[in-house]
């Protein structure tokens, strides 16, 4: 029997990588979570005008068991760093995250000042896209999703060779 | 009522040991927007109830506490407005730097509990007998009070870096 008799119409040959980072990168949910002023820029990305929805991340989850990405989008004060901290170790994997604006990449105007903000939350958890601005536009945040995605789709679940 | 006749009220009922002093812009070589009443700072908890509850004061409202670093003294200023009497008052209490306490108010009006916590977080102000004496916006474990004129910013904090290792000392 040859593949000829299988492969009709409707049918399509991929890689398990292929079909695997497709699901994923195309329904990310994020948190729905904000710490400033930056996450009302987040809002407007997920209301009509900007609309989120059209590349599949509108589902915004109010817990972290239920989340893939992660969105910080705001000022981490020091006494909120170990709850953003603790609210990422309860996300399941695979999971990403965002920092959305110059507060949660290195602290923003906070940096000299602000002896209450963290410089920056990739000293807490690990961050896979930045997002600059005081607050980015939401076409800016739309941009970062993007990026993420087309790093989802550079992943495998093929183990790496170590080197030794 | 003007700020004289509540400073004159205020001093026939708890004495000049305790009701120091009125200022307004009469009386003032700098302008003075809010005419204030400087009172012994340990007296502010039955100055407050008094101010409150008598029916010509009757002052319902504690719009502001703030918090002031006067180098050697520290300071808390009152706010406070009468929707009935419509009129308003600013209220000071100094007190000293290195056991600063004065009474508190919460218990007259219920917004106080939080904004004298507020002071205390900053400042360092002790309110005696604050039915919950903790801070408000930082961390339980912090230390020092941020908006003292000599708070020197933690170099970490739980082991973040709360000041970059360049700029830890400058300023
Ligand atoms: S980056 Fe700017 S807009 Fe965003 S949270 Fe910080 S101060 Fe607000």
């Amino acid at each position: 029997m040859s593949l000829d008799g299988i492969l009709e119409e409707g049918v399509i040959t991929t890689t398990v990588d292929g079909v695997l980072n497709w699901a994923k990168k195309s329904s990310i949910w994020p948190m729905g979570f904000g710490l400033a002023c930056c996450a009302i820029e987040m809002m407007a990305t997920g209301a009509p005008r900007f609309d989120m929805a059209r590349f599949g991340c509108e589902v915004f989850r109010p817990s972290p068991r239920q989340c893939d990405l992660m969105i910080v989008a705001g000022t981490v004060t020091m006494k909120m760093a170990p709850r953003v901290k603790r609210l990422y170790e309860q996300m399941p994997e695979p999971k990403y995250v965002i920092s959305m604006g110059s507060c949660s990449n290195c602290g923003g105007p906070y940096w000299q000042q602000g002896y209450h903000v963290l410089k920056g939350v990739d000293r807490i958890i690990p961050v896979d896209v930045y997002v600059p601005g005081c607050p980015p536009r939401p076409e800016a945040l739309l941009e970062g999703i993007f990026k993420l995605q087309e790093k989802i789709k550079m992943t495998t679940i093929a183990k790496k060779k170590i080197a030794v | 009522m003007t700020p004289e006749e509540i400073f004159n009220k205020l001093k026939d009922k708890f004495g000049e040991s305790k009701i120091l002093s009125v200022h307004n812009n009469e009386s003032a070589e700098v302008d003075i927007c809010d005419p204030f009443i400087n009172i012994e700072p340990l007296a502010m908890t039955e100055v407050a109830k008094f101010l409150k509850n008598d029916s010509e004061l009757a002052f319902d409202q504690c719009c502001c506490i703030s918090g002031v670093d006067l180098g050697d003294d520290l300071q808390a200023v009152y706010h406070l407005y009468s929707f009935n009497q419509k009129h308003k008052i600013c209220l000071k209490a100094t007190t000293n730097r290195e056991n600063p306490a004065i009474g508190t108010t919460a218990l007259t009006w219920g917004i106080s509990g939080w904004l004298e916590r507020e002071t205390y977080d900053m400042f360092g102000i002790i309110f005696k007998n604050h039915p919950d004496h903790r801070r408000i916006l930082l961390e339980e474990d912090w230390e020092g009070y941020p908006l003292r004129k000599d708070y020197e910013f933690p170099r970490y904090w739980r082991g973040m870096e709360v000041t970059p290792e360049e700029d830890y000392g400058t300023d």
